[in-house]
């Protein structure tokens, strides 16, 4: 469909005294001193992904990031899924160009969240669930996330250890990533014994608040030589939706939005789930990659806390999940993060992820959920040589 | 205000609603019991007075 020949990330984390253009200029830098032939003017459009303008008082950002970028192109378009906005970023600049509009185009995402109390943060991201029915009663997304966790224990016996089992990796992994925002490993105890913030979800069952931004540079598949030896084709992208508010539907122990979405990418890709060899889920939430598992088909409903309880999951398991450390880990900057997943893949698919390399990594994939699964984005990728 | 329990409901008319689920002790609140909506004023963050709603056991 389309190919990565460059990407970028910033340092994720409390980032103190910088706002988010300069966060997003890191990340752009960081892309083109990987690829030394292609010039930033070269870039024709920028799709980019963000949230909120709530969390800086600042809008109309496309123009702002392409501008702090340093980039050619005369398009910006910012694009709006809640956590899943660079994921859909990423499926418009996959669009741009299979259209044949734009030769190179960089899509990406930023958010600067750790300034704002707590509260106000809560409040913010809270508005990307049914505002009047969700919000209004008190139920933040930990809120909504442990309906799911409770209805995934009721029928199917996860337990809240197979959660914690969840952190633990995640948290193994970062203490890999430089760029992580929580470098530290942690233990099952620690999860268990961490305070409630919406049972049974702990505060170690929880992502992070995070400021980051990220971002890939896309070309036409015969087009990615040019610019460097080792790029990473899109093969398979996806893209499902479901209702806004967790109240209306059917069934809580699955996201509707991520089973469609893994079904287009997968037959997009005319491929299957075993042969994935790396993947980067939207683990906001512990309970939200055990669904992860069973939704993208690594495993069957109800087997996703014993698939990570047994290691399958682990650094060298069967498919490594969240290598980066996931957003439990390396951090939930809300716009950046499906950008950033797509990043981790291209660095596992070129060879380039350091002490958290998966081996012989050929095929990996993306999960980007926006709420509490009213979007989900998934994409499927191959090394290029 | 917090701990508070929320859940989400199903009227008798079928119609599913999310809602705090009041007067009862959060470990005693089973999967299926009965329970009956109540109306109160709430504060929007605009400050002005709109209705709210919440559910209690029917007993």
């Amino acid at each position: 469909l389309a190919s990565i020949v460059s990407a970028g990330l910033s340092r994720f984390g409390k980032l103190d005294g910088l706002s988010s253009r300069e966060i997003f200029a890191e990340a752009a830098a960081e892309a083109f001193e990987r690829c030394p032939h292609l010039d930033r003017k070269q870039v024709q459009a920028l799709f980019l992904g963000q949230m909120s303008d709530a969390f800086e008082k600042q809008a109309h950002t496309a123009p702002l990031m392409l501008e702090w970028a340093g980039l050619g192109g005369s398009t910006a378009v910012r694009v709006e899924n809640a956590c899943a906005s660079s994921g859909t970023a990423l499926r418009l600049g996959v669009m741009a160009i299979m259209s044949r509009m734009f030769d190179i185009v960089m899509v990406g995402g930023v958010e600067k969240m750790t300034h704002l109390q707590s509260a106000d943060i809560t409040g913010i991201l809270a508005k990307a669930a049914d505002s009047p029915f969700e919000q209004w009663n008190g139920i933040t997304f930990p809120g909504l996330y442990a309906l799911m966790a409770v209805a995934h224990m009721r029928r199917y016996g996860t337990t809240e250890e197979q959660l914690a089992a969840v952190a633990v990796k995640n948290h193994s992994n970062g203490s890999r990533n430089p760029k992580a925002h929580v470098q530290k490993p942690i233990t099952i105890e620690e999860v268990l014994s961490s305070r409630v913030i919406a049972w049974p979800l702990k505060l170690y069952d929880c992502s992070l608040v995070t400021d980051g931004a990220s971002c890939l540079v896309l070309t036409r598949p015969e087009l990615a030589r040019k610019f460097t030896d080792t790029p990473v084709h899109i093969i398979g992208s996806g893209q499902g939706h479901d209702t806004l508010g967790l109240f209306d539907r059917d069934d809580l122990t699955s996201l509707k939005a991520a089973k469609v979405a893994a079904r287009e990418a997968f037959e997009m890709a005319a491929c299957g789930p075993s042969e994935v060899d790396v993947a980067e889920v939207h683990d906001c939430f512990t309970i939200a990659e055990i669904m992860a598992y069973e939704d993208l088909g690594f495993c069957s409903p109800g087997e996703g806390g014993l698939m990570v309880q047994e290691g399958l999951t682990n650094l060298g398991g069967k498919i490594p999940v969240n290598t980066s450390g996931g957003l439990k880990s390396k951090g939930h900057p809300v716009g950046a993060t499906g950008a950033a997943q797509a990043y981790e893949i291209f660095l596992q698919l070129t060879n380039s992820a350091g002490r958290r390399q998966v081996s012989g990594a050929q095929v990996g994939l993306t999960h980007n959920i926006g709420g509490s699964g009213s979007t989900a984005v998934v994409n499927i990728y191959r090394r290029g040589d | 205000m917090a701990p508070y329990a929320v859940g989400i409901v199903q009227l008798d008319c079928g119609v599913r609603l999310p809602g705090m689920i009041r007067g009862v002790k959060s470990e005693e609140i089973q999967v299926g019991m009965p329970l009956i909506v109540d109306f109160e004023p709430a504060l929007a963050p605009s400050s002005q007075r709109r209705g709210s709603y919440y559910f209690r056991p029917a007993t």
